[in-house]
Formats: C-alpha cells, sequence, structure tokens
C-alpha cells in the first residue's frame, strides 16, 4: 500500500489522506444513486432534481410532513375562485433572494411560471401546466392570479406544492445574467446556496445565510450539505458503515443488513408501486392500440391479475412493507377498492372462456430503477405465477429509457412491462399521466378514462371528487388496467448522525430540515 | 519510419470514419433521447417538437452529414442532456482521472507482474512457479465486481484504512488501482513467464552463462529485456482497456472516468457524446497501438520500419 501510495504521488497528486470518514461536524453527506441531469433551474430538468433544487428554492405552498395538509410557503394566504378556473396568492413580503437579487415578488412568481410553461421547458408537469394555465397577471406587487383554462380544485396540491416543482426564481437576477450563469449558479431564496459542483462527482450547497435563521426551516442543522454520486448500492451502504456518508436510500434486499448494523431505516410511507403494464391498450392514439394481444380481453387481463399471489411478493419481496395493491399507483382513495385475491383457478377458467384454454407467449420486460431495483424479481415471481396458469413468459431485461422511447411511440404494443406507479399528491396529475386519451405516457386509454378524468377535472366539491377518483379507482380495477402487485415504501438508511428528517412521502425533499446529533441547534 | 507513422495516421482516420458510422447507426437503432426530454403528460405534437429541435426528424444521411462536417470542423456537438455542456469538454473533464487510474493500475501491474514472471520462469516447476500460476490464475478469474467490494469490505468497512470510494486524494487510488491491476498482474505475469522459458534456452543466453556472466546479470539484464517485447504488446491494449473499459470499477468505486461518461451517455441515448466519446476511445485505441509499434524498435534493435 505504501508503494501505491508513492506512485500515486509520483503522478502529481495530493498528499495522501488515510482517515477515512473523518469530516467536519456540521456536514450532511448524502450518497446518491445518480445526482440526475445536474441541471439548477427549475425548467430544465426533471422532479428527480428535487432533492438539491429544493434546498435552494422555495415554494409558494407546502405540504406538511405530518399531516400532509397545505402550509404557507412563499405565499402566505392563497384563494380559489368559486369556480374552480382562478387561483390568487398573496405573497409573503421580505423574503430575501440570495447574494442581494431583491425580494421574491409577483412578477417573480409569474416568470416563474411562465418559464415552467415555456417551449424550452423539460420539467415534469410541464406539458400538463402548458395545457391547464391560461394566464398568470400581477395586479399588485405581491398579488398574483393564475388563470386556467378549465377548473380543478386541486390545481394547489397537484402543481404548486413542494411536492411538484412550481419553485419561485429570481426574475432580475435570470433577467440579467442570462440563462447559462443563473443555471450555473442558481439564486433562490431556500436555506442553501450551490457552493461547488463537479460534474459527475458531487454537489455541495452551503448555507445561504450563517448569519441570521432562515424565514421558513430556521437555522439548519449543518452548514454544508454534500451529494456525492454512488451508483453501487454496497459502496453506499459501506459508506454509510463507515461514515463517509449519512444519509442514502438503499433496497429492500439490503434492510436487514442495515438494521444489523444498527443504522436508521426512514420508509417513505405508500410512496410507489411496482406494476405490470400491458403494452398496446391506448385506443385513443394512432398506432398505440394492438387489438391483436391477448390481453386486449378484458378477461385475460383479469385472469392476469388473478394468477398472481401479491401476498406472497409483498412478504418476501417486500419483506411485508407496504400492502396488496389494487391500483396501479398508490391512493388513498383507493385503499378500499378490492384487490384482485390469488385465484388461479379462476384465472385458468378466465383464460378458457377468453379463448386462450392452453395460454399464450408473453413477452415481460423488465428494467432497475430509483425506486424500483426490485422490479427485476418481481418479474421473475410474476413470471413464475403465469407459467403456473398455463401463460409462457420470456423474461426479457432492458434499460428504462429504450423501454420509455418505444412506448411513447407507440412500439411497445404487443409486451408487457414492469413499472413504478409514484405518488401524487393529487391523485388526478398522476391519473392524467397513466390513462388521458392524449397522452403519449398513457398505458390505459379509451373513451371512457377520457370521460372519467374530464368528469373527476371539473367537479368542484372536494367530497364529490374524491368519490369519482374513487370511483375511476375501482373502473381502472375492473378493467385490469394493469396487474396491480403492491403499494411499497422507498427506504432509505442513515447512520446515527441523524435523529430527525421531516420528509413528504411523494418526493425527496426537506433534507435541509434534517437535524444531525453534532450539529447546529435549531 | 516517417512513411510507417504517416500510413499508420492514414488507417486510423479510415478506422475514425468507419466507426462514426457504425456507431452513429447503432445509437439510432437503440433508440432515441426524445422521450427522455419529455414530461409526463406529452402528446404526440409535444413530441414531434423536441424532434425537430434536436435535428432528429431530418433523414439519418442528413444527420450524420452534419455530423461530419462540425467533426472536421473540430466539433463534436453538445450534449443533449443536462446543461447541454460540449462533449469535448465532458471528456476532457472526466478523461484526467481515468488515465490517473489506468497509469497507477499499469504501474502497479508492471511492477508485480514482472518479477512474478521472472521468479515463475527461473523457478520453473518449483512451488514458487506454481505460487506465481495460482495467482494469475486466480487473478484472471475472480470477477471484478466481486473483487472491488470485497477490497472495499477489508480495508474501508472492517479496517477503516482506506476511504470507500471517491476521488481526491491518493487514498482514493489504493482500492480502485489494486482492483483494476489484478487482472493485468495476472496476464502479465503469464506472458513474461512464457517468454522468459522460452529466452532462458536461447544460445545467446547459454554463450553469457559459458562468459561467466552471473546469473541474476543474464536474467534481469540479457534475458528480461527481450522477453519484454510481448509484455509490451499488450500493455498498449491493457492501458487502452483499462481508461476505456473501467466502467465496472468506475461505478463500484464511484469513481468520475471516461467509463461512466459512456455508459450514462448510452443510458441516456445523448448521441453527441456517445459519438465524441466512441471517437476519442477510437483515437485512442489506435494511438496506444501506434505507440507500442513504435516502441518496439527501441526494445528491439532488429525491428525497423519502413525498410525493404
Amino acid at each position: 500500500m505504501a508503494a501505491l501510495l508513492l506512485l500515486t504521488g509520483l503522478i502529481g497528486l495530493p498528499s495522501p489522506s488515510l482517515s477515512a470518514g473523518a469530516r467536519d461536524g456540521r456536514e450532511l453527506v448524502v450518497a446518491m444513486a445518480s445526482l440526475q441531469n445536474e441541471t439548477f433551474l427549475p425548467w430544465n430538468g426533471g422532479g428527480n432534481r428535487k432533492f438539491y433544487l429544493d434546498t435552494i428554492y422555495e415554494y409558494l405552498v407546502y405540504l406538511d410532513p405530518v399531516t400532509d395538509a397545505l402550509v404557507p410557503g412563499l405565499a402566505e394566504r392563497w384563494e380559489m375562485s368559486a369556480d374552480g378556473r382562478s387561483y390568487t396568492f398573496w405573497i409573503r413580503p421580505g423574503i430575501p433572494f440570495h447574494d442581494g437579487w431583491g425580494e421574491v415578488t409577483a412578477a417573480d412568481v409569474k416568470y416563474a411560471v411562465e418559464r415552467m410553461i415555456g417551449p424550452r421547458s423539460i420539467a415534469g408537469p410541464s406539458s400538463a401546466l402548458r395545457k391547464m394555465i391560461r394566464d398568470v397577471t400581477t395586479p399588485s406587487p405581491n398579488v398574483v392570479v393564475i388563470t386556467l383554462n378549465t377548473p380543478d380544485i386541486e390545481f394547489i396540491r397537484g402543481y404548486i406544492v413542494n411536492a411538484n416543482q412550481l419553485s419561485i426564481v429570481s426574475k432580475t437576477y435570470i433577467e440579467t445574467v442570462g440563462d447559462q450563469k443563473a443555471n450555473a449558479h442558481p439564486i433562490g431564496s431556500g436555506p442553501f446556496t450551490l457552493a461547488e459542483r463537479k460534474r459527475g462527482l458531487n454537489i455541495t450547497l452551503r448555507v445561504a445565510d450563517a448569519a441570521r435563521p432562515h424565514w421558513r426551516i430556521g437555522r439548519p442543522s449543518m452548514d454544508t450539505i454534500v451529494f456525492k454520486s454512488v451508483p453501487e448500492e454496497a459502496t453506499r451502504i459501506a459508506m454509510l458503515y463507515t461514515g463517509e456518508a449519512d444519509l442514502a436510500p438503499v433496497n429492500y434486499d439490503s434492510l436487514s443488513a442495515v438494521r444489523r448494523a444498527g443504522l436508521s431505516i426512514h420508509l417513505f410511507k405508500d410512496s410507489w408501486s411496482p406494476v405490470v403494464r400491458l403494452g398496446g391498450l391506448v385506443e385513443t392514439l394512432p398506432g398505440f392500440y394492438n387489438p391483436k394481444v391477448p390481453w386486449a380481453k378484458k378477461k385475460v387481463r383479469q385472469a392476469l391479475n388473478y394468477a398472481i399471489d401479491k401476498e406472497a411478493i409483498l412478504k418476501h419481496i417486500f419483506h411485508g412493507l407496504g400492502r396488496v395493491a389494487s391500483s396501479d399507483f398508490p391512493a388513498d382513495e383507493w385503499r378500499n377498492v378490492e384487490v384482485y385475491p390469488y385465484d388461479p383457478t379462476k384465472a385458468r377458467k378466465l383464460l378458457q372462456e377468453a379463448g386462450y384454454p392452453d395460454g399464450f407467449d408473453i413477452t415481460l420486460k423488465t428494467f432497475i430503477t430509483v425506486p424500483g431495483a426490485e422490479l427485476p424479481i418481481v418479474a421473475e415471481a410474476v413470471a413464475l405465477y403465469w407459467q403456473a396458469v398455463g401463460i409462457r413468459v420470456n423474461i426479457v431485461p432492458v434499460d428504462w429509457n429504450s423501454l420509455r422511447a418505444a412506448s411513447t411511440t407507440g412500439n411497445a404494443t404487443d409486451y408487457v412491462w414492469t413499472h413504478r406507479g409514484l405518488s401524487f399528491p393529487s391523485p388526478l396529475t398522476g391519473l392524467q399521466a397513466g390513462f388521458s386519451p392524449a397522452s403519449v405516457f398513457a398505458s390505459y386509454a379509451n373513451e371512457q378514462t377520457g370521460q372519467w378524468l374530464e368528469r373527476i377535472g371539473t367537479e368542484l366539491d372536494p367530497a364529490r371528487r374524491r368519490l369519482l377518483i374513487h370511483d375511476m379507482g375501482q373502473f381502472l380495477r375492473d378493467e385490469a388496467a394493469a396487474v396491480f402487485i403492491v403499494i411499497a415504501h422507498d427506504p432509505w438508511a442513515s447512520g446515527p448522525r441523524i435523529t430527525r428528517w421531516p420528509f413528504i412521502r411523494y418526493q425527496v425533499t426537506n433534507i435541509d430540515q434534517i437535524t444531525l446529533s453534532d450539529g447546529r441547534a435549531p | 519510419m516517417l512513411s510507417f507513422i504517416s500510413k499508420r495516421f492514414g488507417e486510423m482516420a479510415v478506422a475514425l470514419l468507419l466507426m462514426s458510422v457504425v456507431v452513429f447507426l447503432l445509437g439510432r437503432m437503440t433508440g432515441d433521447p426524445v422521450a427522455l426530454l419529455l414530461s409526463d403528460y406529452s402528446t404526440p405534437q409535444d413530441r414531434a417538437r423536441v424532434e425537430q429541435e434536436l435535428g432528429l426528424d431530418r433523414p439519418l444521411v442528413e444527420q450524420y452529414g452534419a455530423f461530419i462536417v462540425n467533426v472536421l470542423k473540430g466539433e463534436l456537438g453538445n450534449s443533449i442532456m443536462g446543461d447541454q455542456s460540449p462533449a469535448a469538454d465532458l471528456i476532457l473533464e472526466r478523461f484526467p482521472a481515468s488515465l490517473q487510474l489506468a497509469g497507477v493500475a499499469l504501474l502497479i501491474s508492471f511492477l508485480i507482474g514482472v518479477p512474478l514472471g521472472v521468479v515463475a520462469a527461473t523457478h520453473r516447476g518449483k512451488t514458487l512457479d506454481v505460487a506465481a500460476r495460482l495467482v494469475a490464475l486466480i487473478g484472471q478469474s475472480v470477477p471484478i465486481f466481486w473483487l472491488g467490494i470485497m477490497l472495499m469490505y477489508f480495508f474501508s468497512v472492517r479496517l477503516h484504512l482506506l476511504p470507500t470510494s471517491g476521488y481526491g486524494t491518493a487514498a482514493h487510488f489504493v482500492l480502485p488501482a489494486a482492483t483494476m491491476s489484478l487482472f493485468t498482474i495476472a496476464a502479465v505475469t503469464r506472458l513474461v513467464r512464457a517468454s522468459m522459458v522460452d529466452i532462458l534456452n536461447a544460445e545467446y543466453i547459454k554463450l553469457a552463462r559459458i562468459k561467466g556472466l552471473s546469473e541474476s546479470v543474464v536474467i534481469w539484464k540479457h534475458a528480461l529485456r527481450n522477453s519484454l517485447i510481448p509484455v509490451l504488446t499488450f500493455m498498449g491494449s491493457f492501458f487502452a482497456n483499462m481508461i476505456t473499459g473501467a466502467v465496472v470499477i468506475e461505478t463500484v468505486f464511484a469513481w468520475p472516468g471516461i467509463g461512466r461518461l459512456a455508459y450514462e451517455a448510452i443510458l441516456n441515448r445523448d448521441f453527441p457524446v456517445i459519438q465524441a466519446v466512441v471517437l476519442f476511445m477510437t483515437a485512442l485505441f489506435i494511438g496506444a497501438n501506434l505507440v507500442v509499434d513504435l516502441l518496439y524498435a527501441w526494445v528491439d534493435p532488429r525491428i525497423r520500419y519502413g525498410r525493404r
């Protein structure tokens, strides 16, 4: 080893430092599987960057981590018009942007919304918001009004809160320095600023104003947050063991080892669901519908559901953490929708009635994602259950990006694939993505799903809307729009320094509100 | 010599051109990046707009023509992901980390593999030979992924001697370089042993011994130099392989090298970066082999290029 250190010295590297894990007491290190695309404007990337963006930027409205209720953010209050088409937000006065770029005003909010729905925006909700928002006006410096094309009484939960991507930027700053510089040095009003970025390696954030408590979260427990790119799960866990990292996402497979090591586990409860999506069931888009596949028949789709022992999958793959699913993605409205029980006899009968007494051949594609490292093993289990009722399964491992490209161009109509449904603060958002007749990401869509979405979207009474969502869930369940497996949690592990993390279940956020045992007192 | 080098550069240009066609077509056969740039509620119209913006709606021949023209102008294009940095910048940013790691690993391989091979050859059939061959066998059989995790477990998790992963200090090199070099140590050991066994039976070695030269001078001065020729041949390929094929090691040890850049670009269907990285790797391979050919002449004076 000494020779190796000598050699590395000879090729001009810094002097050796062998103290693994030795760090500053007020530094939080998070080992992530990926830093995603490492862009820093709300509209130039997806929501998977929120773990670092949400420490820099803030939202008009937040979700309470405990009650899931709406709580004021940059908007100190808000109001919906009686017709559900117009939302007025009163902007909290005196909230400064970093580096002296003024205070947050209605003009900044208008600018942020317009950039989010602008033609170059590739943010997750940009397409939906583009269709929804008619205009944004600022009747006074601290009042902003967003008017929608159609009513949506859950517009705030669906698109404005911190579970989504509409964070507020400084209009003056971006217009002064341009997008490129604003991306390299983002200015927000959040508790942290970008201190350093080493592409593909780490992102370091430093507390924006060490002298004063932040208006929303007070004094952060840490001075610095370092997000490290560590693609390999075993390495992330090793870093937790050695103290080189404080927090990391982990797989279900690692939970026992994590527990044995005395590390803490944080579960994002009901945050995702493994599901088998069925290609060729979008009747409303040309080229996306394939009536020739066996699962174009409802009885076959139901048989595919009855054939699987989902309790066993829950117990053995997901360690019993979760519940059997009756829906494509998690939503409280569907808790009492009946699950498909494990009934291979009924599955065989349905196949016979559908004209497939000897079963059929099916290709099941699978891939790994985060969360979703368990999808390939779920595919193996599903294949075994299907084979037991006569369906011959060919499992094909792929990468998600290839599948995504195929499924959005109508080239995934003759096979099925494992996927994950994610949790949304407003289930309508998820329903629109998965079942809208116009969406290229839809996995099951027809005239009926379009009508359901129309009814839910325009319903102004919250109770009736919840009922409609429940009924649409029941409809999708009865139609067997997918093969529902389980509602799962997203597990994370942390070292002994982390004593509190008030996260919301929908996204990896609120990392700036973590409390460190050796950190600064609040 | 000059004509030899010119000829090799000509061959390099042809190889790069052919490789550009292959990577251009293969990349597009495996999908496109448009879906990755679309939000979850996108319509076919949104898709068409993004395709147009990226120029992916144009005929393939036209896309390839534009790519080659830009390459000839020295522009490898910009990444279509992230902050759309120039592909060349991304390569230059990652290349030093790969070069350093491969350099250290190669040096370790040479420093350990050559003496091990010599010892094995000079103790042919004895315990030391068997031990060296066993090391070589293990080195070429152990899966790199497993070895990396095991080294991390012992030296980082159990002994707390080294960082598990990352890049920045000399300590960060130890585990990935050790993992990377094991296969090459094994290969070098076998090559040196085989070569030495032949050379030790050569007439000029017998003559050196008859002249009364000490055994150590015979082995380390006269025999070793010639036995290194086949090693040199492979060292060029090993080095290029270490730089371009280190995806597993770079993933396990979170090393920000060019292998991971290529892997990420492929996953994201980031065509400009894929094309740039592949062309760069091709040039690197050809360049490394050219250097090896030139080194031949230096090591073995009997070899002269460009003469008939």
